[in-house]
């Protein structure tokens, strides 16, 4: 089926208006868009066949009654362009290919059937809701540097799991024990249901907190791919729940706050001991893999 | 983590019956999200409204992760449940088939002010007359 993309350019105050209106010829929902800010832009869309003249007509006789209802409808612009049917529905998961991580890790969508090599790491994540796709350089990062570091039967913390990918990667590259911590409730369900998808629930305690607030044991690993602003007070933290010969790593930094994080390390009791950066949109994350300075 | 905001796409559409057919599917397309996640979460989430037209933000992010959120009901919307009738008229200079009080028109410019490119509450309450006179309302 083709489609009618009717456009209606119009003020601001006639917005309500005139989304109504396009509701009223039928639209399954229409489109906003801020053109300044006194003018609006209206998108709705109608099946191409022989009702849109008429739609298109009894638009343009609303627009001119509009002042006589109290709302000054300039530019009152009424545009169609006809659209061809695409896959929609299907479309966006071209955007989501498989990739490739370190020497080992590869990220898969539920729905891609790559057959992965006998080496690889295997970790199956949907692309949703803002909690980590794997598809940002800060989660690439970390990524990298958990397979670097993780080592049989170790017991990490995940602060900041989000979608959970990191404690999924974490457990595949043989942690004993994982617990993900997560501040923000909606994104708990979301990474239970990526550690079923991975089979990684019996190993990892996923709990809704504040960093390493209500936390009680000691790791190998600490990784946290948050925002400097939490990685900064949580420093302290770590110190005292990492194993002496444990390993911290933190991904989120900006290159321009790079440096106060590596001060606060320092103060801490922390050498630097990898620090690596991957840049995207002319904008420069950093990853820092850090190490008590005396065990 | 602190991700860039590709853009962010404002639509109104019927709570609980969004699907990738046109607005959502071609106004998402630019951006690339996994347009069935947004479809069954804004459907989850709206689904106690059923039938009812809502606005809805979707903040889609450069690593093609998205949110959204659900803001206030149209005006219209708003207008229709005061009046307590389902249609608008289809010749409000002719045909008025409801009224609604200047405290009603009030109300509802208050609830919409949060999502107006306004802070004055005035204008918002012209734009929610005007609204109701394009839809056959008398206000009385």
């Amino acid at each position: 089926m083709n489609w009618a993309r009717i456009t209606v350019t119009t003020s601001q105050d006639a917005s309500e208006a005139v989304a109504n209106y396009l509701f009223e010829l039928n639209a399954l929902g229409v489109e906003l868009k801020d053109e300044s800010a006194a003018t609006a832009r209206l998108i709705a869309y109608y099946p191409l066949d022989d009702r849109v003249g008429a739609r298109m007509q009894k638009l343009r006789d609303f627009l001119s009654q509009l002042p006589t209802w109290g709302i000054q409808s300039q530019p009152a612009k009424v545009d169609l362009k006809r659209v061809e049917s695409e896959e929609w529905a299907e479309a966006w998961k071209s955007a989501f290919p498989p990739q490739r991580i370190g020497k080992r890790l590869l990220i898969a969508p539920t729905w891609d059937d790559i057959t992965p090599n006998e080496t690889d790491v295997l970790i199956r994540l949907d692309p949703g809701m803002a909690f980590g796709t794997g598809y940002h350089p800060t989660t690439r990062l970390s990524l990298a540097l958990l397979e670097q570091t993780v080592k049989p039967n170790q017991h990490v913390a995940d602060i900041g799991t989000g979608a959970g990918i990191l404690a999924i990667a974490a457990v595949k590259l043989g942690a004993k024990r994982v617990d993900a911590i997560e501040l923000d409730a909606a994104a708990i369900p979301i990474a239970a249901a990526n550690f079923r998808t991975n089979g990684v629930t019996p190993q990892v305690s996923l709990s809704q907190g504040d960093g390493l607030k209500r936390v009680q044991g000691t790791y190998h690993l600490i990784v946290g791919n948050i925002l400097t602003k939490a990685i900064l007070p949580m420093i302290p933290d770590c110190a005292q729940h990492l194993h002496p010969e444990g390993t911290v790593i933190f991904s989120g930094i900006l290159e321009t706050e790079r440096k106060q994080v590596q001060e606060v390390l320092e103060a801490n009791r922390f050498r630097v001991v990898h620090v690596a950066s991957e840049a995207e949109d002319e904008i420069t994350w950093v990853a820092i893999t850090a190490k008590l300075a005396s065990p | 983590m602190a991700k860039k905001v590709a853009g962010e796409v404002k639509l109104q559409l019927v709570s609980g019956q969004a699907t990738p057919q046109p607005p959502v599917g071609p106004s998402l397309a630019p951006y690339m999200i996994n347009l069935q996640e947004f479809i069954k979460s804004f459907n989850a989430q709206t689904q106690h409204q059923t039938g009812m037209v809502v606005t809805t933000v979707v903040t889609c992010y450069s690593d093609r992760s998205f949110t959204f959120s659900v803001k206030s009901p149209p005006a219209a919307i708003l207008l229709k449940s005061a009046a307590k009738i389902a249609k608008g008229s289809g010749e409000p200079n002719r045909t008025k088939v409801a009224s609604v009080t200047m405290d009603q028109i009030r109300v509802i410019a208050q609830t919409k002010l949060p999502d107006l490119n306004t802070t004055d509450l005035e204008a918002a309450m012209r734009m929610v007359e005007g609204t109701a006179r394009s839809m056959g309302l008398t206000i009385n």
